[in-house]
């Protein structure tokens, strides 16, 4: 067996402090622009602060219908499937019938170790009323500006989640180049509003990847380029840029600083590890990329999900991708139970997976790693089961107000409510509801990002970590 | 003081015990409707922009165009460039001289008045420019020497402007203003909206003719949650600014009767979202009522009042947007009308062009060139194409983006418009003209259909809709996302639930486009993916050649001409020749060479930026 390869943050592929600048430190270090980020060196109180070193985001999209996963012990008018049983005792959220649907249990993956997620419960805390704007009358259901709050946390926020986390992790990609080390950025693999950063975090913005595979970039692009051909590749853009009037060349410096730096990344990019389909019995961080294809599958999520446990292993802090399409106006009665099951065998893999994951920093991925899942908003049949399509739709009211958000990983104890529970029959908020901006803050919190990056009227949620 | 009317309808059936049977009547009758509406997957376009349009074109040529070029104003000794202020002498300067081009002659008091100059035009520059914003992809040489050099600018953008292309390329950039998205709205509405952008590209309808359309267009009404969102976006895609408090909350009164619903395709068998009139503003046996006719009525730009009374057709108190007669659009559409008689909409369109096809907002710099070409859209009866006309043959637009340092080194500050322009190149027309230049089959994506997972899994008809529309399919019967994924990567193909097209030079993006390239090239050696030789060499050019001086440069010309669209210059000869004796192991071959060229040139910087 292959031994894994050093990968943590300070120990990933090295290139010599020469060869760094060479390859166009600027286009590098975009994300340290030190005029447009003034640190603010206060620490949010999340209690949980720099205990994730992996963000792994996952919306269910089109608008998730939660009681009917994840805040169950509801009445049928919002989770008209009724509850599980069989879950582990102590378990305090509503826990579905839904999600002991277990069909991709087949021998391998029972043979793994893997379990309905109904019987794992235990591993996951869920807060079932996060809230776009607590303060406002009503919910907001419309796909657009929703979807724009899950994105940016606000509608038209200047700056994706994705693009603050870029930004505020800024030093640490400072400090890691200055030790010759790189260490790949935040990744988007679904909406690319998650990315988005206007003004002075448009530097920052993060990669967006499509297709969920780098697939491309092996044995390709520079690395195939003959030694005698290279001349012909800088001297093209060198003649172009320099034929421009001076006031066009910055943005063909830009182009030309990012090929640069793009070698720089090229051997991680090209890297086996993250050919994700490619049959190897290559055991990296204690698992080898066949048996992850194995529990977690190969549909367009699953292979997102791999792909990001890879991205994970070069110190890429957060990976966010789209799950599913639940917008259910009909059909939902008869399509839902069938397509829980994806979901439902993700989080059975990852939990299955990520502890057994070594970690370079020590510990296992379990340890360092927080998976969270939500959506643009929840549904509702307005007051019946189904709307009359057997559907269910989003408006105003409680039932497509709450998100109910799951979260597992080392870093948050399972089994636990957080924030305000619902009451049965009226989805009644009772307790504390927190917005969606302060559960971001709480999840750049614990990635470590400078609180400068922060929403700066939202807290953070004070007992979700621990 | 513009006035208008409540609609008159059929009455409401009030309460009585008979009208109680009669609107179950016609629900049920309804429900029939729904089921036999026609529907072609080949044109599912259904919405309002089928009642506007005519048979022949508002113009079938335009006045103005490329005329000579001008000259600076010899300035004084002592006396500095000032394109702030026009004296003068500026003035008697420009009175003398002559010009065709209404945009030329409105920035003379900033350019030529003031001792500026532009560049030079170079044809070749002009026309690679004039291709990729107008045809959506990059000519080769051949293309330009045939279509372009020693032809009148005027006559070469003309026959552009007139080409199916140019619609297309507009109708992609409507999708990104309007942000079509089917998961929002019915994919039908969205064919419609494009349909009626293609009338107003080919001169079918006047502008305003198209703010009074898409004002009230199911693609803009069922995208947002509410009144004031609806008058914010109106305000946003015509006017280019929010509305102020005032007046979103008067154009907010005549967005009131909208509602989003949904609609249950019969023959699709989908719910889709759409747009629905829910009858506000009426009481309860369906007359206006006096009472609450005001939340239906706009008195910031004269009276306006917008309300429909329900008849036969309403079902729960709201009228499926599909069963309004055309009276009944041209009342909603009001909106658009008010915005349309603003001069602020005007000079908005022309602005916007301006700033797309020069790449920097001139209009910002010199808002007195909006009034002039106002005027010169005005006489061309409100098309649009006119000044994409007037902008494209103009100097301004037409001259290089390239000076040396000896000419243009000292100057520290000039004003954009002294130097031609540069822009980033939009992902879809790079990854298609790599795509035509490679002639491989890499995929598509259809504007009009950003999310194809309902419809692929829909059954047949939905199926067939994808098959008629412009996205392909692959030989397992998927939508084949191959140009999807690389195209949403680099920033184009927008599903616009929330994002739109972008631009970006980041690492990824790169990244991807050098791995996109290399596959195409084969810098490394043929592959599977990699193009064949002979379209990477000249004609008759043997593959296995031996490569010298004399194929080095004769690879290196047919390529620069194909690629980049004009002749190879002396120093990529050189480069050229150097490079083939550098060539490792020798004797190399053509292809050899050939492979590592195209590589060289598609993924430089000269693609990208045009």
């Amino acid at each position: 067996m292959k031994n894994p390869p050093s990968t943590s943050p300070k120990s990933t592929k090295t290139i010599s402090r020469r060869s760094f600048l060479k390859a166009g430190a600027a286009g590098l270090v975009a994300s340290s622009a030190p005029h447009l980020f003034i640190p603010n060196r206060a620490v949010a109180q999340s209690g949980g602060r720099n205990t994730i070193k992996h963000l792994l985001y996952i919306r269910l999209a089109g608008g998730f219908r939660f009681p009917t996963a994840f805040n169950a012990d509801v009445s049928g008018a919002y989770n008209p499937f009724g509850t599980a049983s069989g879950v582990p005792s102590g378990v305090a959220w509503g826990v579905s019938s839904l999600l002991s649907r277990a069909g991709f249990l087949d021998a391998n993956r029972t043979a793994a170790g893997m379990l309905p997620v109904h019987q794992l419960a235990d591993r996951i805390t869920v807060m079932p009323t996060v809230d776009h704007e607590p303060l406002a009358g009503y919910a907001d259901g419309n796909h657009t500006t929703a979807l724009e709050r899950w994105l940016t946390g606000y509608v038209n926020g200047s700056a994706g989640l994705f693009t603050r986390i870029n930004l505020g992790l800024a030093d640490r990609y400072t400090e890691a180049l200055a030790e010759g080390n790189v260490i790949l950025p935040p990744f988007v693999m679904g909406s690319s509003a998650m990315a988005r950063g206007l003004g002075e975090f448009a530097p920052h913005r993060p990669p967006v990847l499509n297709g969920g595979s780098f697939d491309r970039f092996a044995a390709t692009a520079a690395g195939s380029i003959p030694e005698w051909g290279r001349p012909m590749v800088t001297a093209t853009d060198t003649r172009m840029r320099d034929g421009q009037h001076p006031r066009q060349r910055a943005r063909v410096d830009a182009y030309v600083q990012s090929r640069a730096a793009t070698a720089a990344y090229s051997a991680i990019f090209a890297d086996p590890l993250l050919a994700i389909d490619r049959p190897t019995a290559d055991v990296v961080d204690g698992i080898s990329n066949t048996e992850l294809q194995t529990l977690f599958g190969t549909s367009s999520s699953a292979r997102e999900v791999r792909l990001a446990l890879r991205l994970f292993h070069f110190g890429c802090p957060a990976v966010y991708l789209d799950q599913g399409g639940y917008d259910y106006h009909s059909g939902e009665q008869e399509r839902l139970p069938t397509s829980m099951e994806e979901p439902n065998q993700l989080i059975s893999a990852l939990i299955n997976t990520l502890p057994r994951m070594a970690h370079p920093d020590g510990g296992t991925y379990w340890d360092h790693t927080l998976v969270v899942m939500g959506s643009e908003f929840s549904r509702t049949a307005g007051g019946d089961r189904f709307n009359s399509a057997r559907g269910s739709d989003h408006n105003g009211d409680n039932s497509t107000r709450w998100m109910s958000m799951p979260f597992f990983g080392g870093p948050v104890s399972g089994g636990r409510v957080v924030g305000a529970t619902t009451a049965r029959d009226d989805l009644a908020a009772l307790g504390t509801v927190h917005s969606y901006r302060r559960v971001l803050n709480t999840l750049m919190d614990g990635l470590g990002c400078d609180p400068e990056v922060f929403f700066p009227a939202d807290a953070v949620v004070p007992d979700l970590f621990g | 003081m513009e006035s208008s009317s409540s609609l008159r309808q059929h009455r409401f059936p009030g309460r009585s015990r008979w009208t109680t049977a009669a609107a179950a009547l016609a629900a049920m009758a309804l429900s029939a409707c729904a089921a036999d509406r026609s529907f072609s997957p080949e044109t599912p376009g259904n919405g309002p922009g089928q009642y506007v349009g005519r048979d022949r074109p508002l113009n079938d040529t335009f006045t103005g165009g490329a005329g000579v070029d001008n000259t600076a104003r010899a300035l004084e000794v002592g006396e500095l460039a000032d394109w702030r202020s026009c004296g003068t002498a500026c003035r008697a300067h420009c009175a003398a001289q002559t010009f065709e081009n209404p945009l030329d002659q409105a920035m003379c008091p900033h350019l030529w008045g003031a001792g500026l100059d532009t560049r030079p035009v170079d044809e070749s520059e002009a026309c690679r420019r004039l291709y990729v914003d107008l045809a959506g992809f990059f000519p080769t040489l051949s293309e330009i020497e045939r279509s372009c050099l020693g032809r009148p600018a005027s006559e070469v953008a003309l026959r552009l402007i007139s080409a199916p292309e140019f619609v297309r390329v507009n109708q992609l950039r409507w999708a990104d203003h309007l942000r079509y998205d089917n998961i929002s709205v019915n994919f039908e509405r969205i064919y419609d909206a494009d349909e009626t952008v293609g009338k107003a590209y080919r001169g079918l309808i006047r502008y305003d003719e198209l703010i009074e359309v898409m004002s009230a267009h199911p693609v803009l009404t069922r995208r947002f949650d509410n009144a004031a969102d609806r008058a914010e976006a109106l305000f946003t895609l015509f006017l280019g600014r929010p509305p102020f408090d005032n007046e979103r909350a008067d154009m907010a009164k005549l967005y009131r009767l909208w509602d989003n619903h949904y609609f249950d395709h019969p023959q699709l068998g989908i719910r889709f979202p759409d747009a629905f009139v829910a009858h506000a503003c009426v009481d309860e046996r369906g007359d206006v009522d006096p009472n609450t006719a005001g939340q239906c009525t706009s008195l910031l730009w004269g009276f306006n009042q917008v309300i429909l009374q329900p008849d036969f057709r309403a079902v729960d108190g709201r009228t499926w947007s599909e069963n309004l007669t055309p009276e009944e659009w041209r009342l909603l559409q009001t909106p658009g009308r008010i915005l349309s008689v603003q001069s602020e909409a005007w000079e908005y369109a022309v602005a916007e062009i301006l700033q797309h096809y020069l790449g920097y907002n001139l209009a910002f710099f010199t808002p007195s060139v909006l009034q002039p070409l106002v005027e010169y859209l005005f006489a061309h009866s409100g098309d649009i194409r006119s000044i994409h006309y007037v902008v494209t043959t103009s100097q301004l637009y037409r001259q290089s983006s390239r000076c040396p340092d000896a000419v243009c080194g000292d100057d520290l500050n000039p004003p954009e418009w002294t130097y031609g322009p540069l822009k980033q190149v939009d992902s879809q027309v790079w990854l298609d003209t790599l795509a035509r230049f490679g002639s491989r089959d890499i995929g598509a994506c259809d504007r009009r259909i950003p999310n194809t997972d309902d419809l692929q899994r829909s059954g047949v008809n939905g199926v067939d809709v994808l098959a008629y529309s412009e996205w392909t399919f692959t030989d397992a019967g998927e939508v084949d996302d191959r140009y999807r994924d690389v195209a949403r990567t680099l920033g184009g193909c927008p599903d616009n639930q929330v994002t739109t097209r972008f631009q970006a030079v980041s690492i990824l993006n790169t990244a991807t486009q050098e791995s996109f390239v290399a596959e195409m090239c084969g810098p490394g050696g043929a592959s599977e993916t990699s193009v064949d030789a002979a379209r990477l060499l000249p004609a008759s050019m043997a593959p296995n050649r031996a490569l010298d001086d004399t194929v080095a440069e004769e690879v290196i010309e047919h390529q620069v001409r194909t690629y980049l669209g004009r002749a190879a210059t002396t120093e990529e000869r050189s480069m050229a020749r150097s490079s083939a004796a550098a060539c490792v192991p020798q004797p190399c071959e053509a292809e050899t060479f050939a492979r590592v060229l195209c590589y060289a040139l598609l993924s430089s910087s000269e693609m990208l930026f045009y």
